[in-house]
């Protein structure tokens, strides 16, 4: 992706998170995808899905990259008890993932983190495992 | 790893892929066959799932959800911001529908080096 089309793209993306706030959006995401929380199409069944399948416990660590609002990594760290690191650009999205696992006691350790996934601020292997639910949806 | 993205079809002529491009999110462009990427980047898949219809149940759900709160929705975020959902998710069902898009989980782990 060029400069000018990955500035384009952030804005977008930093503009969605900026709408669908209020409580009607919140409660179409509840009716339709099983949370509030969710962007993108992940619905919590498939959240549920995905955690079974990479099977992490507590002290594990998972990187959500591109993950919005902290979706789906917030529901794999709630039902495993690992740490939950998640990264995305937009800010306004980013401080509702902050918000969200502080108040249920999601990720531990974890971290929210404005970065973006092509130029990752970590170490190799430092993770054991990766989602991408939807990332530029 | 555990991805899921919405992608092009696989098998569609140049029409086709034009309109599924046309359709489907703004970066679907950027993804190519989820496996062969994953593949490309060293990653051995060892699950893949096809969740084309459940994509197309939920975009069914949210549009009945759009439609049902819409007053509520319009007066909230605006018109220009329901209006976009509303196309944004009808295009994407329509792409799904046709058989243009589809949205696919992949589940793989890092391939270790023989020694």
């Amino acid at each position: 992706m060029d400069e000018a089309t990955e500035q384009a793209s952030s804005e977008a993306f930093a503009y969605k998170y900026r709408r669908l706030r209020t409580a009607v959006a919140r409660l179409v995401r509840s009716d339709t995808l099983g949370s509030p929380v969710p962007n993108g199409y992940t619905t919590v069944d498939q959240a549920d899905r995905i955690a079974r399948a990479i099977v992490l416990a507590p002290g594990d660590r998972l990187l959500d990259l591109g993950a919005g609002r902290g979706w789906p990594g917030s529901r794999i760290a709630a039902l495993s008890g690992c740490d939950l690191v998640t990264v995305d650009l937009p800010l306004t999205a980013l401080r509702e993932a902050r918000e969200h696992m502080r108040r249920r006691d999601i990720g531990r350790a974890g971290a929210v983190v404005c970065g973006d996934g092509a130029r990752l601020p970590f170490r190799d292997a430092c993770f054991q495992a990766v989602t991408h639910a939807d990332v530029l949806c | 790893m555990a991805a899921v993205v919405v992608e092009v079809a696989p098998g569609l002529g140049d029409a086709e892929r034009r309109r599924a491009l046309e359709l489907g999110p703004g970066r679907v462009d950027a993804s190519g066959p989820l496996e062969e990427l994953m593949a490309g980047a060293g990653l051995a898949p060892l699950e893949s799932h096809d969740w084309t219809g459940e994509l197309r149940d939920t975009l069914r759900s949210i549009l009945a959800a759009l439609a049902r709160h819409e007053l509520q929705l319009r007066a909230g975020e605006g018109d220009e911001v329901y209006d976009h959902e509303l196309t944004k998710k009808a295009r994407l069902l329509e792409g799904v529908e046709a058989g243009l898009l589809r949205r696919t989980l992949v589940v793989a782990e890092r391939r270790t080096q023989a020694k």
